[in-house]
């Protein structure tokens, strides 16, 4: 055995160090400044102390979403974005990652190439250049309409008027997250599709099932942990997006809850305010992340039930 | 994992998504590079070509200090940023991968939280800090660094720690039945071992680097900070012209070139390319 | 005496230079208790002990005076904070600058960079909330700061931001700029500011693609709720006090009166928070400050804007074979807002003297000049500068003649200063529910 068990620890120590000191107490600031106040100056100050804490900027917050305000809305509203767009990510994340890792043979490091291309190409230039194919007389627009699909999404509801891609449209800004996050949930999906064992669905073929009912009862579920995996990480940060509405959309229809805590904090009109909604929104997003590690738990219990 | 032919013939209709996936994917981001050769101010309606937003006499990428200096400082963020995280990630790989007892479990989901932390929430909580804990370091260069190098850092940790794992301890056992001090079984065992985990996690961070926007925006003080995102998020929202297609260009260049350079090198490593691709995919 | 209740980065010091307006006594240090669990800010629970034989005049951040056309202030000079002596010559550089992005224009940049063989950085901000933000933030240092007006002065001497200016270094100050601005009532004596550009508030059109007469209306301010037909293409100004002055404006010229666009009553600003929402509803309307771009690129057809967007997008940012004559512009002649913003210098510049050579730099008239008609489009207070000649010689088309601000138009209409604390909240509330959508 090498080294005794503290070798391993002491090599651990920096990286430990270093998250709890930018990580987690940059955290714990927020929390204080969130149960803290501010001054005269408008500045915010900190109450490090939990019994001092001043509970009146995030009464005020609960307040609001409780009697339906702007916050309320704000967060709906970020929900119903993210909820779409994931769903749509899925559904054109998941045939792509699926052809990937299973049917391509030769072209295989191509593919893979272009599928992570995307990664490091800078995200708000792949945002820049959709705004330059959308804006009016942009390539992006004349091909929606030529093709037809503008006028299906003005008959759905969906766009308000005739070229107006970038006039307000939350439609745009969740096709724009799609565009945005889906390469970040391919890789993910790629790789657990990847990992399933070519002879559990041969077996299952073996025993009579049609390639559908093999894909639904034995690849499904087995690529289930990725597709969870895969959500929570666009997910996620997909929640705290301010920048894709703002570039995409300048309307306050669009607006998500990343654009009112950029707003309270960085564009200066309440520091602490903005920390209450970090507060609120890492809470939730703890919500989500301690549901889904309790369903991957039951998942894999499952799936060893299954095994046995 | 077997490979074996798919034995029920091609799926057309799984190529066909595949492939607008891809030019879905791809195109835009062509058309904004075709756009960075327009010879008219215009960002939509193709003018002729031209290379005058990168090398013209007013207004190109060469000519613009403030284009300029945002290139230099990204490239500057993203060195350094490889430079502390790599050596601190690979230390917190090993040493998280090898802790025995109380304490794992609660260190691996605190590296793990940065990956699904949103940035704004970093950002905010980086800037309070910056403002109130430390106001000594404030914001600024050193504050960029420090806080892309707190998210980056649980990348580089997933992805040594994927290699650890199948790398296992076998070499190092053998190295220690014939002798060889915990020292040398880390340094010139283990470690060369790990050299394509580690070339490909710090090929990752500084992608991740460039590619920053919100923790540098939120951490900069004054021009000599902003980087290339910033600019591109400014500029887009005001009176953008084609040179600012050539700055994303020209980054796009840099990181690629980066990637290119350091597959090449995982793959000397890792002995031959099927040998590489195939650890890269067990990472 | 330090009260248990004191809270780190809250400095004694700073409570009792705040006392200077007369809000805040030393014996409100010790009173902090009975603000648990509110927001009201730190240091202002228990009130202020003013005589009741006058009315209160309000106070802002730190409790300094709010400057108001009949309450004018001048800031005094700290032992501290002196202007920059006699003599000096310009610093090596490099120069930063701290602007509005668009605000300056390049070639008069350089134009100073070769003359003192120095670099100039600019750094930019999007809205003032912001600028005020970074600088108070204490994070950043800067030499001019560009672009801020009256209605953040307060914030910015309450929190020590500027250093005095030395007008020995600004002959031009004296020989070119408007009288009326030299001694405004928000710094008296130009002692911290000097005035950059002037503009009105006021509606910016396409001509060519909206039917209306907008000019010809009774109450013209009503076009953004009447602008249906025109979805998508309408935008307000991204800054919470012109933006909410707007439905003000429109209901008091409805009812024939005189709007107060630095109000703190809560049923005004709530109401215009609402009035401003309804848009949303009506037009989908976008919030920018980019009208100088999306008018001549179409991209917007009726915006609320700044008189000096329509100029500076007739001057500079038209595209190729469209005429600046498709730009209108319409501001109230009375009670409206007509408002200079300033240079100042910030306090801890380390090229104090170079800076004041930049502000000189663009007060002189042939810099002012080429600034404003090649690129910025706003009016410089500058005597030399006749905008009746500018119009004569078809520099300006006809349909933007009210955007060139003349120096009566201060007397009519009001400028936009400083809230006070709880006034600022009042706005920030409103403007943030009607962002939230």
């Amino acid at each position: 055995m090498m080294g005794s068990r503290w070798t391993w620890r002491l090599l651990a120590l920096p990286g430990v160090a270093w998250l709890s000191v930018f990580f987690l107490v940059a955290l714990y600031a927020v929390v204080s400044v969130a149960f803290g106040n501010q001054n005269t100056l408008s500045e915010p100050v900190p109450f490090w102390n939990p019994l001092d804490w001043n509970v009146g900027y995030v009464l005020t917050v609960l307040r609001d979403i409780g009697s339906g305000g702007q916050y309320l809305t704000v967060f709906l509203r970020t929900f119903l974005f993210v909820g779409v767009a994931l769903a749509l990510s899925l559904a054109i994340g998941y045939p792509v990652a699926y052809y990937a890792a299973r049917h391509t043979g030769r072209w295989r490091g191509l593919v893979l190439l272009a599928l992570v291309l995307p990664f490091w190409i800078n995200y708000l230039m792949r945002m820049l250049a959709w705004i330059n194919l959308l804006g009016p007389g942009g390539w992006g627009t004349i091909v929606l309409h030529d093709v037809g699909i503008e006028r299906l999404f003005i008959w759905l509801g969906l766009l308000s008027e005739r070229g107006g891609w970038l006039d307000g449209q939350p439609t745009t800004v969740i096709i724009a997250l799609v565009y945005g996050y889906v390469p970040f949930l391919i890789l993910p999906l790629f790789a657990s599709l990847d990992r399933i064992d070519q002879r559990q669905i041969e077996a299952a073929r073996d025993l009579g099932a049609s390639p559908f009912q093999a894909f639904r009862r034995v690849t499904l579920p087995l690529s289930l942990p990725g597709i969870l995996a895969g959500s929570v990480l666009i997910a996620l940060p997909m929640f705290g997006d301010y920048y894709t509405p703002d570039l995409v959309c300048a309307s306050a229809k669009c607006n998500m809850i990343g654009n009112q805590i950029d707003q309270f904090t960085r564009q200066g009109s309440e520091k602490v305010t903005g920390a209450v909604l970090t507060l609120l929104l890492a809470l939730v997003l703890l919500v989500l992340m301690a549901y889904y590690l309790r369903s991957t738990r039951s998942a894999d219990a499952d799936l060893r039930a299954g095994e046995a | 994992m077997s490979r074996l032919r798919n034995p029920w013939g091609r799926p057309r209709g799984l190529v066909l998504v595949t492939a607008v996936y891809v030019l879905w994917s791809i195109v835009p981001v062509a058309v904004a590079i075709l756009f960075a050769f327009n010879d008219g101010r215009s960002r939509t309606t193709w003018q002729g070509f031209s290379t005058r937003w990168f090398t013209g006499a007013t207004g190109s990428v060469f000519h613009d200090a403030a284009l300029q200096s945002s290139l230099k400082h990204t490239l500057l963020l993203g060195v350094l940023c490889v430079l502390v995280a790599t050596p601190l990630g690979v230390a917190l790989a090993l040493g998280l991968q090898r802790w025995r007892g109380a304490g794992s479990g609660s260190v691996n989901t605190v590296m793990l939280l940065p990956l699904v932390t949103p940035e704004i929430v970093m950002g905010v909580a980086l800037l309070l800090l910056f403002l109130k804990i430390f106001p000594g370091i404030g914001l600024g260069t050193t504050a960029q660094v420090i806080g892309q190098v707190t998210f980056t850092l649980s990348y580089v940790v997933v992805i040594v720690r994927g290699r650890l794992v199948s790398i296992g301890r076998d070499y190092e056992e053998a190295a220690a039945d014939l002798g060889a001090p915990p020292r040398d079984q880390l340094l010139r065992v283990l470690l060369p071992l790990l050299a394509p985990a580690i070339v490909a996690s710090a090929a990752v961070v500084f992608a991740i680097s460039i590619d920053d926007f919100v923790v540098t925006q939120y951490l900069s003080s004054d021009a000599s900070t902003t980087t290339v995102s910033m600019l591109l998020y400014s500029s887009a929202r005001g009176a953008p012209t084609p040179a600012l297609n050539a700055l994303a260009t020209v980054a796009l260049v840099i990181t690629l070139a980066t990637l290119a350079l350091a597959f090449l090198v995982y793959r000397r490593f890792a002995g031959g390319s099927d040998a590489a691709v195939a650890a890269a995919l067990e990472v | 005496m330090a009260h248990p209740k004191d809270r780190p980065g809250l400095s004694r010091r700073r409570l009792l230079q705040g006392a200077a307006g007369g809000a805040l006594g030393v014996g409100a240090l010790g009173a902090l208790a009975g603000c648990q669990n509110t927001t009201t800010p730190i240091g202002t629970c228990e009130g202020g002990a003013d005589s009741p034989l006058v009315v209160a005049k309000p106070t802002g951040p730190g409790g300094l005076p709010l400057p108001r056309p009949d309450n004018s202030v001048t800031w005094a000079i700290q032992a501290d904070n002196q202007p920059l002596p006699e003599g000096r010559t310009p610093e090596r550089g490099p120069l930063k600058v701290y602007n509005y992005p668009d605000y300056l224009d390049p070639v008069v940049l350089k134009r100073f960079q070769r003359k003192h063989g120095v670099k100039v950085e600019v750094a930019t901000y999007n809205s003032s909330d912001e600028a005020i933000a970074k600088l108070a933030a204490g994070a950043v240092s800067f030499d001019v700061i560009v672009g801020l007006s009256g209605s953040n002065i307060v914030n910015l001497i309450a929190q020590q931001l500027l250093q005095p200016l030395n007008h020995a270094y600004l002959p031009n100050l004296e020989k070119n700029v408007w009288p009326e601005l030299r001694d405004p009532a928000y710094d008296r004596g130009s002692r911290f500011t000097v005035p950059y550009v002037v503009w009105s508030d006021g509606i910016g059109w396409r001509n060519d693609k909206l039917t209306t007469d907008i000019a010809a209306m009774d109450v013209p301010w009503d076009v953004f709720w009447e602008s249906s037909p025109y979805r998508g293409k309408v935008g307000l100004l991204d800054d919470k006090r012109d933006a909410l002055s707007l439905p003000m404006m429109r209901d008091a010229m409805r009812a024939g009166t005189r709007p107060d666009v630095n109000t703190e009553d809560p049923a005004i600003v709530a109401q215009a928070g609402r009035d401003l929402k309804e848009l949303t509803r009506i037009a989908n309307i976008k919030v920018a400050i980019t009208d100088y771009q999306t008018l001549p690129e179409a991209r917007t057809w009726l915006h609320h804007s700044w008189s000096g967007d329509l100029l500076g997008g007739a001057f500079y940012y038209m595209p190729k074979g469209v005429k600046p004559d498709v730009l209108s512009y319409w501001a109230p002649e009375r009670n409206g807002v007509v408002q200079n913003d300033f240079f100042c210098i910030g306090r801890t510049s380390s090229n104090p003297a170079l800076a004041h050579a930049f502000i000189d730099f663009f007060l002189d008239e042939t810099n002012a000049y080429d600034n404003f008609v090649n690129f910025t489009g706003y009016t410089p207070p500058q005597n030399g500068i006749d905008a009746q000649t500018l119009l004569d010689q078809g520099l300006i088309p006809k349909s933007l003649e009210r955007a060139v601000v003349r120096p009566e138009q201060f007397a009519f209409n009001q400028e936009l200063l400083q809230l006070s604390v709880a006034g600022e909240r009042l706005w920030d509330q409103a403007w943030s529910k009607f962002k939230a959508g």
